[in-house]
């Protein structure tokens, strides 16, 4: 019944409650949407750099990725790759060969990762093939193709069927050169990688190379939920070797993924602490007009317990029926834009330096809804901490003294 | 033993500049069953020294003893309490709860008390067919007329099964017809239930009606006399 009358006395003033309601409901309806919109980057972020070049997980030989040397690479490859598709919970792996080198053009040279692949295993395993701006990612009849980003292109001048001389050491300490023919361009959304990378077959890197090497195996697993199983699995079958995932390969977007929840929380938190004053300023006036009835039901016997009990579970009905508005049309909201996307293609150069693309696709994680209502009961607790104590403290016989 | 001590009550208000003397050293009691009007003008102290005797408010001095128990010297908590289980209140402007109906309101301070919701429902059905109005239980105070109101706050006040009745000017801001009504309830509840009323009033039509009529004036007792109505 407590709660009853609780839920009756919000609607006293539909006026001041609905509009209490519709502001905690706008609020949190920016709020879902914004965090729909920084939850979206993030994850395209996270999702863009695995499917650009950084897959799941990848293998190295220990001390590769810190030296870069030719000829750190991974014994027996062909055997190690085999094992790996084998794995449970892997969709793909492209073996790669990974040297820097120098590319040079008739009138510029730059510095390069290059990445000797097959084509057909580096097709299932990343989007390069599929971010294509001129040409194709190794598809027609070229002798020594190589694909560089448009970034990179711009950098020496070239364009499509362009003549490009890339040159490196061998294991051995001699430097070779090795003359390719720009089969394709790709523009990713992350200005750095299209700046320095470039694409050839294994096929014509390996005579050039002098033997076969392997330096990183990229692996591409089935759902990211299983992305510890398969990396603990594979790390026990290759002591050996070093197995990690893109969490460890690129900790700034770990980072970055772990830090957007808790910047989410802060963002929430400060549109509830907005909200807090206007709770409290709207159970506050509740209560003052209120103050012979609350008399009236301290002097027939109702504890102050119960009554700071009526003035919370009120404040919770009004807060609570707001963030239950508020966040369905900020989760309707997201849904709707998250199926179609939001064109920030104004922001695109600025986006792209994150290696964010420039369509936006909303998301919630449902991890926030639980967050969301944790925050709501928080700050309506809060809010009605004032009011009830203004409540709690009146002396019956004034208070009923009082007009109202 | 008397149901209400009162020993040498004092309460003085120094909220303003000059302290003001509500009442000063009153001392009387009241007998179970009695239906008692305290009487005088405006200013009188009638009200401070009901909310005295019902534990609304705390005397500056003296002593208040009901049914056996000082209640001069409890904690609020403890008076809260004790007010639930042993008075009943009839205030002037009738104050219900706006947002519950006449039934609800009679059966909220059966709630308070812990009372099994069958109980509450049976005793808040007599209770409203003793006040007369079990034909309105569902309708809420602003559908109820003023002697409507009134009456289910009595039943309110009897809801509990209190030890005695305070109503603070009852018929005040009621008609004649209406003002007759609920006197003729309170007595009936007196003769044929042995409830003990005391009411403040300066009412004539209700000091007629009262078995023993207690003056104030300036805080003081004045006179004590038995009064015309018949006594149960």
């Amino acid at each position: 019944m407590l709660a009853a009358i609780a839920w009756k006395n919000v609607w006293r003033s539909k006026r001041r409650s609905g509009i209490m309601i519709a502001a905690i409901a706008a609020g949190l309806w920016g709020g879902v949407f914004a965090v729909g919109m920084f939850t979206g980057m993030y994850d395209a972020m996270v999702a863009a750099a695995i499917d650009r070049n950084l897959t799941h997980v990848q293998v190295h030989a220990p001390g590769f990725r810190e030296e870069r040397l030719i000829g750190l690479a991974i014994p027996n490859p062909d055997s190690v790759v085999a094992a790996i598709r084998s794995n449970r919970g892997v969709e793909t792996v492209s073996p790669r060969t990974v040297i820097e080198a120098i590319a040079a053009s008739p009138t510029s040279t730059q510095g390069v990762s290059l990445f000797g692949v097959d084509p057909g295993s580096e097709r299932a395993a990343t989007s390069v093939s599929r971010r294509m701006v001129a040409g194709s990612f190794f598809e027609g009849g070229e002798r020594t193709p190589v694909v560089i980003g448009r970034k990179l292109a711009e950098k020496l001048g070239v364009k499509l069927r362009a003549k490009l001389v890339l040159s490196f050491q061998r294991p051995d300490g001699t430097i070779v050169y090795g003359a390719f023919r720009i089969a394709g361009l790709f523009d990713t959304e992350a200005t750095t990688f299209d700046g320095r990378t470039v694409f050839v077959r294994r096929a014509d890197l390996d005579p050039l190379v002098g033997e076969l090497l392997i330096h990183e195996i990229a692996v591409r697993i089935a759902s990211n939920d299983s992305l510890e199983a398969v990396a603990g699995a594979l790390s026990s079958r290759f002591p050996a070797l070093r197995v990690e995932t893109w969490k460890d390969l690129a900790p700034e977007l770990k980072i970055t993924a772990e830090s957007a929840d808790i910047t989410m929380g802060i963002f929430l938190g400060v549109i509830l602490l907005a909200l807090l004053f206007g709770i409290t300023n709207t159970m506050l006036m509740s209560v003052l007009e209120r103050t012979r009835e609350f008399g009236v039901l301290i002097a027939i016997g109702m504890k102050r317990t119960r009554v700071f009990g009526m003035i919370l579970t009120e404040t919770l009905f009004l807060s609570l029926t707001g963030a239950v508005v508020g966040v369905a049309c900020g989760s309707a909201t997201v849904l709707w834009f998250g199926t179609r996307g939001i064109d920030l293609s104004f922001f695109a150069g600025g986006l792209s330096l994150y290696g964010i693309s420039s369509f936006l696709y909303p998301v919630v994680h449902p991890v926030m809804y639980p967050t969301v209502a944790i925050m709501v009961v928080v700050a309506a607790c809060a809010s009605a901490v004032y009011p009830g104590v203004r409540a709690v403290r009146l002396r019956p016989a004034t208070a009923i003294a009082t007009f109202g | 033993m008397s149901l209400i001590s009162l020993t040498n009550i004092v309460k003085i208000y120094n909220t303003t500049a000059v302290p003001v003397h509500a009442v000063s050293g009153v001392t009387l009691a009241v007998e179970w069953q009695e239906f008692t009007a305290i009487v005088g003008p405006s200013g009188s102290g009638k009200t401070t020294l009901l909310n005295i005797i019902g534990g609304l408010d705390s005397p500056t001095a003296g002593t208040v003893v009901v049914n056996g128990v000082d209640i001069s010297t409890m904690s609020q908590d403890a008076l809260i309490n004790f007010r639930l289980h042993h008075i009943g209140f009839v205030f002037q402007a009738y104050n219900l709860i706006p947002v519950l109906t006449a039934a609800e309101n009679v059966e909220f301070i059966m709630l308070l008390q812990g009372v099994e919701r069958r109980k509450r429902e049976r005793r808040t059905r007599e209770l409203l067919e003793a006040v007369g109005l079990v034909d309105r239980a569902a309708s809420r105070p602003s559908e109820l007329s003023g002697g409507e109101q009134q009456r289910v706050a009595v039943a309110r006040a009897l809801a509990s099964t209190p030890s005695f009745v305070l109503a603070d000017e009852p018929t005040a801001n009621l008609d004649t017809a209406s003002a007759m009504a609920l006197l003729e309830l309170m007595e009936h509840l007196n003769h044929e239930h042995g409830m003990t009323f005391i009411f403040s009033t300066h009412d004539g039509r209700v000091i007629k009606r009262a078995h023993r009529v207690i003056t104030l004036q300036d805080g003081m007792v004045t006179s004590d006399l038995p009064g015309e109505g018949v006594p149960s």
